[in-house]
């Protein structure tokens, strides 16, 4: 195995987790997360050269990842899961204290429109700063505030108010 | 610093995603890759050694050997977009049937023609650049043999230098199945045909979902059927078989016109099956032009929609003996 080809590996085992976690909360289907994360790694192996010489890495390839999960949403204009009618698979332990139902807070993050869905998910999944999320969604620091802050408002309803601390 | 409610939004998301856990499979990473690359290179003129050419035409002469029909498709002109059947198995169609699946159906009745390898001299022109001439042999068992003169093909059979490596042979399986077998099977079967190994439990799972158009291995499939139909160029089953694949992509467009006074169907795929193979962010098309009675490949052109094509290959399509070619007669 060449040099170049063992830091692929590296890259694509240190990038895998995140990348998947990041595309289930686009998509809510893991199976579909596992098939944008292959293709994801498969232009990031096409274009390993640019992608180690790229400043920022992590961007970039999340950058594919959102263009994958862009063309398969500009095909079917829907996702796996039917907001509202079909349960998602969301094979997570007992519920927080934050949240008030998870499957409700994953129904109402699917039904944002796809770009505020995946600003909400650089920006508070990934932790991402506004500048980092602009970025990659490729659009301006104020864009990433007003969809931050329209995804926020939609979001809140899901959201147990925090009990003050005694 | 965050506020209380950005606080939640990032607590509850890394809940809704914990503890899910999640292996690359790295190997078949790295042959789709291979593939990509493959094909790319295929399509960006097969200048190298062993490198396949895609497809495309601008005039093809076809020997008597593959028959022709006077059969042609419910729709003579007009775009038509190619979406996704209603029915992905066949004869459980309840509607009009597509344009291509009619003419799939007219292809299949075909007889087989004679020979048993088809013969395809290819000029690929890349924008800007020189016309470059090779010469195709895929053999009807799946064998491809290549040369970058005519005359060096007789060598090439003599010492079957078959450059296929079972890829061919595979695609023109999955594409023979296709035409009277279950379309899902079909496009599973298309989709991994670049590897040995059984498929992987993620591509099953959305290989499922066809018929409800959750479809995200288009792109895959795609590229095996344009893979296929120039590989199987020779054989009606094999034309049929990948019309009626290409007939459940939602993302591809049927637009009929005629080249060169021959009426045509042209297979146009955008952003839906190749997505960001220009690269990250890039578009890119491909078009394949049929002959609109035949199904026989006329034309390929790649490039960026609605501009001039970056890429344009032509074929010359002639059936043969391999007997005859080791021998230099041909």
């Amino acid at each position: 195995m060449s040099r170049s080809e063992e830091e692929y590996r590296q890259f694509v085992g240190s990038r895998a987790a995140s990348l998947h976690r990041t595309a289930y909360l686009l998509c809510g289907d893991w199976h579909l997360a596992s098939d944008l994360v292959q293709e994801t790694f498969v232009h990031t192996l096409r274009h390993w050269r640019r992608v180690q010489q790229a400043d920022n890495q992590n961007a970039y390839v999340k950058r594919i990842l959102i263009n994958e999960f862009n063309r398969h949403w500009r095909r079917y204009g829907r996702l796996p899961v039917r907001v509202g009618t079909d349960r998602p698979e969301v094979a997570v332990p007992d519920v927080s204290d934050e949240v008030a139902n998870r499957a409700d807070l994953l129904r109402a993050l699917l039904a944002l429109p796809a770009r505020q869905r995946a600003t909400v998910v650089l920006r508070y999944l990934e932790g991402m700063s506004e500048r980092e999320t602009a970025a990659v969604m490729r659009c301006s620091e104020g864009t990433v505030k007003s969809q931050t802050a329209r995804a926020l408002n939609t979001l809140g309803g899901c959201l147990k108010p925090k009990e003050p601390s005694l | 610093m965050n506020s209380p409610a950005e606080q939640g939004v990032s607590a509850a998301l890394r809940d809704l995603v914990a503890d899910q856990p999640f292996t690359p499979d790295v190997s078949a990473i790295e042959q789709r890759a291979r593939q990509v690359r493959r094909r790319h290179r295929m399509v960006q003129g097969g200048i190298g050694a062993g490198v396949v050419a895609v497809a495309a035409v601008t005039a093809v002469s076809v020997v008597s050997s593959v028959p022709s029909t006077s059969a042609r498709p419910a729709q003579a002109s007009g775009t038509h977009p190619a979406t996704a059947h209603p029915s992905a198995s066949p004869g459980a169609s309840a509607g009009i049937p597509q344009p291509l699946v009619q003419l799939a159906a007219v292809i299949s009745a075909e007889p087989q023609p004679k020979g048993n390898a088809t013969l395809m001299e290819r000029e690929t022109t890349l924008a800007g650049q020189a016309t470059v001439k090779v010469w195709d042999l895929y053999a009807d068992d799946g064998r491809y043999f290549f040369s970058r003169t005519e005359s060096g093909l007789p060598a090439q059979v003599q010492e079957d230098n078959n450059q296929g490596d079972g890829l061919f042979a595979r695609e023109i399986a999955a594409a023979t199945y296709a035409v009277t077998g279950n379309l899902d099977t079909a496009a599973l079967k298309m989709a991994w045909a670049a590897n040995t190994s059984p498929p992987p439990a993620w591509l099953k799972a959305q290989v499922k979902k066809i018929s409800a158009g959750g479809l995200q291995i288009d792109n895959y499939v795609w590229e095996g059927s344009e893979d296929a139909l120039t590989a199987g160029a020779g054989n009606p089953q094999v034309r049929a078989g990948v019309l009626r694949l290409v007939s459940v992509l939602p993302g591809v467009t049927v637009t009929h016109g005629t080249v060169d006074g021959q009426p045509t169907v042209t297979l146009t795929a955008g952003a839906a099956e190749l997505g960001g193979a220009g690269g990250a962010g890039q578009t890119y098309q491909e078009a394949i032009t049929i002959n609109a009675q035949t199904g026989i490949p006329l034309k390929f052109a790649g490039g960026p929609p609605g501009g001039p094509a970056d890429t344009t290959v032509t074929w010359r399509l002639t059936r043969v003996n391999l007997a005859d070619v080791a021998a230099g007669k041909f």
